[in-house]
């Protein structure tokens, strides 16, 4: 299964915006989805941006970035474009379990 | 000692018919898989498959083709519920992968294999009355196979979900329900592990005063675990909200 296409956006803005190669912002990316519980495969845009404007900042200023917050928001604002297109399916397994307790 | 394993083994049964009837009534409405699967194991293996065997090791009054009888119609159940926990685990876990179809097979053809195996062997009179033979010793210890599964699985996702949470990204309440789930599939694979360790030394612990002492507490802790997670009361529902609100990121 590959990287979902949200991640691949995100890896491409977060490359442009800094002095990143693509391996490393892959990896950065990774990393930050990693430490939110989720997955490159099936991240959501709306997961992604929420990743890219609380958790990337942090990932972003261990790595030496000035300004991360600053270029975290740009990758956020591009990124609710995407928001709509490809709500994956990664809740599916939220959505039994939440049925299951009846709510 | 007795009633201590009495009150364990009662309150078991009562969360597994309770919560898997509630489940299959879901499963009627919602005409989904996860739910009927799960709800159908509750019911079938924790509600009456497991009474029944008791019934049929205990009443040393009642004639034998009856306990024979009743073991047989437990066994079916204890087949259908463990597999519905292979079908529930793939299903939800792992919808779009293949091993685990593969998976789920494999375990039903390798029950068939143990009990044919305990039939051309000591004979299933055996397993019945007395706890005995090679094939109905590995169907135990096979038994357990689903039920760690599910315990892995939950406690793997309750592990993101409670990442995602912090972060405003997942219900604290779904994740806490993944936890129990886990919790109470894990106290259920200890109980199958040391009944099957048990057995192979020709322990029963049905019948063992020394086993009710550790598996009363066990499935009384079970019990407690799937009716949190799938029954749970708005207070309950409340601490973990509660819980969870100062942790957000």
């Amino acid at each position: 299964m590959s990287e979902s296409a949200v991640f691949e956006s995100a890896c491409q803005e977060l490359a442009q915006a800094t002095s990143f190669d693509s391996l490393s912002a892959r990896g950065t990316i990774r990393l930050a989805l990693k430490s939110s519980g989720l997955d490159a495969r099936e991240v959501t845009a709306a997961q992604m941006i929420v990743v890219v404007k609380r958790v990337l900042p942090g990932e972003l200023k261990a790595r030496g970035v000035k300004e991360p917050d600053a270029i975290c928001s740009t990758i956020a604002r591009r990124l609710s474009g995407l928001a709509p297109a490809k709500e994956a399916t990664s809740s599916s397994v939220e959505d039994v379990f939440r049925r299951l307790g009846g709510a | 000692m007795e009633l201590l394993g009495a009150i364990g083994g009662v309150s078991f049964i009562l969360a597994s018919l309770v919560i898997g009837l509630r489940l299959l009534l879901l499963a009627r409405h919602t005409r989904e898989v996860p739910e009927f699967a799960i709800g159908l194991a509750l019911f079938l293996m924790g509600g009456l498959g497991y009474p029944l065997v008791s019934i049929a090791r205990l009443a040393s009054g009642m004639p034998e083709s009856m306990r024979i009888g009743l073991f047989l119609v437990s066994t079916l159940f204890n087949i259908v519920g463990t597999v519905g926990v292979c079908v529930f685990n793939w299903r939800v876990f792992h919808p779009r992968e293949s091993w685990a179809g593969w998976l789920t097979l494999a375990f039903a053809c390798a029950l068939a294999a143990a009990l044919d195996l305990q039939s051309v062997t000591v004979g299933l009179a055996s397993a019945a009355l007395r706890n005995e033979g090679a094939g109905h010793h590995v169907f135990m210890a096979l038994d357990g196979v689903p039920i760690a599964w599910a315990a892995y699985e939950s406690l793997r996702y309750h592990r993101l979900l409670t990442k995602r949470a912090k972060l405003g990204l997942a219900d604290p309440v779904v994740a806490d329900r993944m936890r129990l789930w886990g919790a109470g599939m894990l106290l259920a694979f200890v109980i199958n592990v040391f009944s099957s360790v048990l057995a192979f030394f020709g322990v029963d612990i049905a019948v063992s005063p020394a086993g009710s002492l550790v598996i009363a507490p066990l499935g009384l802790a079970a019990a407690g675990c799937v009716w949190l997670a799938f029954l749970p009361p708005a207070a309950y529902k409340l601490r973990v909200l509660a819980r969870a609100a100062p942790t957000r990121l």
